[in-house]
């Protein structure tokens, strides 16, 4: 969390990952050129080619390795710490696509009597041939997605842009991800006869859509989906929504309910009494419902960001804040009332009534659910 | 009905949720510690399996100790340098610097005497010479007794069609490893583009090739008759001439009447 921005607020864990994502990329390039030349010795691609095709390789393995640590995260959370600096893992893999692209267009484009980049991107262009389709118009695509993202991803962008706006920039590495798939199908594959290009890359593209899938379907299973509540009406008519058994839900932790609209809110308990606010970190749209309560505050499990579960607000200094929801506990289960207050809205944490207790209304403006 | 109690207990500190700020826990430096070293060991592997799939690049050779040549420049189709003995003649293709051709240098020269200075670069046998920048091409003055194979022509074999790869043939000899493939195909339009011979070139057994310089129908040079087909198997119907030297054949370039993409 910070209250003002700086190009890179370094601690321990961020030092670890960037020098283990370096090492691998060192290690998986240094590999490739060591055996290509040890393997095919003076029959050998040339220095170039080894480059270029060493970083083309590793980014798409990185980018790889970027897309399954989300769900790998959502899957099993204890590889939370994964996901912590992704962000720099997407700044390396576009500055390894953009090298590889430079090598590209300085090798194959230039010393001609042709623009080093048009002779790239358009010599010969056969778009309308599907078996001919020119690879590298689709890996330029997909480093200008890179690069955009690059250059959006700090946080000072995430501010200006807007969490929503942001995250839907950020979305676009699908559609880049895809293009590299192209770019390799369409280039290496058709200059690379044998099985291990289609296998490894049917393999990337089976376990990057497998482990979203399994995680989409997570989401689904987990997230509890609150039924209407007919008996509990707001003031409007609006049914509460049933969030289940208050009692089961962990002190220091949250359930996630679906509201009717598709929004989630984020039930979280603190001793006897229970908060609600939205489930999508101000930051960058985490699970706030799969995070914990540490300090007192709610506290999100992709990057830390915490707030006071009664309203909803990142303690001082900080200025981020979700949306609060009123919540009433009647005969142990929990209701919640499915209209967002604004966020930073105070409400008032509810608490849990004993087996049979009475119902409590969870903020003072709240219309009284029975 | 449910019950609100006992309230679960409150997670322990080991099994806080990872924060990356804070200080590790045992658990997530557990997790960190198995992740680097799976992510470093598959990169090494996956790295050693890509480079041990890969095709050979051929056996192509860049000489870049500076040579000299002495023989006869032919301009047409392609500038190339009619060399060696009149017991064992040569011919090596001229190229400029680059992706540029050696038309410009050569200009005025055909039929003459000259002496050619750059690197080799040649492949299973066969080369070609890139020239210097700048005084690369010396003419020489007509000796009458020396042992240049002097007498050259070009006769035509017939008609032929020959199944390959285009290519440049200064990339495709070893100035780039590999010089052939789609991934390729950029450099080799450059380079023809460029005034570098297109050639068609077809795999032999063991590892060596055949291979043909190829111009348009009317026996020029025709770099946007051959664009559209670099880089894909094709086979190129046409009439073959030979170049001859002392009457025996020492460059065949096959006169494009029309190419056909193999398998579409």
């Amino acid at each position: 969390m910070s209250a003002g921005y700086k190009a890179v607020q370094w601690n321990a864990h961020k030092r670890a990952y960037d020098a283990a994502a370096v090492s691998a990329v060192v290690v998986f390039v240094g590999v490739y050129v060591g055996v290509s030349a040890a393997a095919l010795g003076p029959d050998s691609p040339g220095p170039e080619v080894l480059a270029l095709r060493g970083l083309g390789l590793c980014g798409l393995a990185l980018l790889h390795a970027a897309l399954c640590i989300g769900p790998m995260a959502r899957l099993w959370p204890g590889l939370s710490p994964l996901l912590y600096n992704r962000r720099h893992l997407g700044v390396m893999i576009a500055t390894i696509g953009a090298s590889h692209a430079a090598i590209a267009v300085g090798y194959y484009g230039g010393f001609g009597v042709r623009n080093p980049v048009l002779a790239v991107v358009d010599s010969a262009p056969t778009f309308g041939s599907v078996s001919r389709f020119p690879f590298e118009t689709l890996g330029m695509l997909a480093l200008v997605i890179l690069g955009v993202m690059a250059a959006t991803s700090h946080d000072f962008w995430l501010r200006r842009l807007g969490p929503r706006a942001w995250k839907s920039i950020h979305m676009f590495v699908y559609l880049a991800y895809a293009l590299l798939v192209g770019h390799v199908a369409w280039g290496v594959m058709q200059s690379e006869p044998g099985p291990v290009a289609p296998a490894l890359l049917g393999l990337g593209v089976l376990t990057v859509s497998g482990l979203h899938i399994a995680a989409g379907l997570k989401e689904l299973r987990g997230a509890r989906v609150g039924g209407g509540a007919p008996a509990q009406a707001a003031g409007d008519g609006t049914p509460w929504v049933d969030g289940g058994d208050a009692g089961t839900i962990a002190d220091g932790r949250a359930r996630v309910v679906a509201l009717p609209g598709g929004d989630r809110v984020a039930v979280y308990r603190q001793g006897s009494a229970l908060s609600a606010l939205a489930n999508r970190c101000a930051h960058q749209g985490g699970p706030l419902g799969e995070g914990q309560v540490i300090d007192g505050c709610v506290t999100c499990p992709w990057h830390g960001y915490q707030y006071v579960a009664r309203n909803g607000s990142s303690p001082p200094p900080f200025t981020d804040k979700v949306a609060t929801y009123r919540l009433s506990v009647r005969s142990g289960r929990v209701l919640i009332d499915p209209r967002a207050l604004p966020p930073g809205t105070d409400v008032p944490p509810t608490p849990i009534a004993p087996s049979g207790g009475v119902p409590t209304a969870g903020s003072p403006r709240a219309e009284d659910p029975s | 009905m449910t019950t609100a109690d006992p309230a679960p207990t409150p997670p322990a500190a080991a099994d806080r949720i990872y924060v990356g700020y804070l200080p590790a826990t045992p658990r997530a430096r557990r997790v960190a510690t198995i992740a680097i070293g799976a992510v470093v060991a598959g990169a090494a592997a996956l790295g050693g399996v890509i480079a041990a799939a890969q095709r050979p690049a051929g056996p192509a050779v860049w000489d870049e100790q500076p040579q000299t040549w002495d023989g006869y420049v032919l301009e047409k189709p392609y500038p190339m340098l009619i060399g060696g003995t009149q017991q064992s003649p040569t011919v090596y293709l001229l190229v400029g610097v680059g992706k540029i051709g050696a038309q410009d240098p050569l200009k005025g020269l055909g039929g003459k005497p000259a002496r050619v200075s750059g690197t080799l670069i040649s492949r299973s046998g066969q080369g070609i010479i890139e020239l210097h920048d700048g005084d690369s091409v010396t003419p020489l003055a007509y000796d009458p007794g020396s042992d240049l194979p002097f007498s050259s022509h070009v006769a035509s074999a017939g008609p032929e069609s020959r199944a390959g790869e285009i290519v440049d043939f200064k990339c495709f000899l070893g100035a780039m490893k590999p010089g052939d493939g789609k991934g390729h195909k950029a450099c080799a339009t450059l380079c023809i583009l460029g005034g570098i011979p297109p050639a068609i070139v077809t795999p032999t057994q063991g590892g060596g090739f055949e291979w043909a310089v190829l111009v348009g129908t009317e026996g020029a040079a025709d770099p946007q008759g051959v664009i559209p087909y670099i880089a894909e198997p094709v086979r190129v119907f046409g009439e073959r001439w030979d170049v001859r030297v002392l009457d025996r054949p020492v460059m065949a370039i096959l006169a494009i009447d029309r190419i056909e993409r193999i398998g579409g």
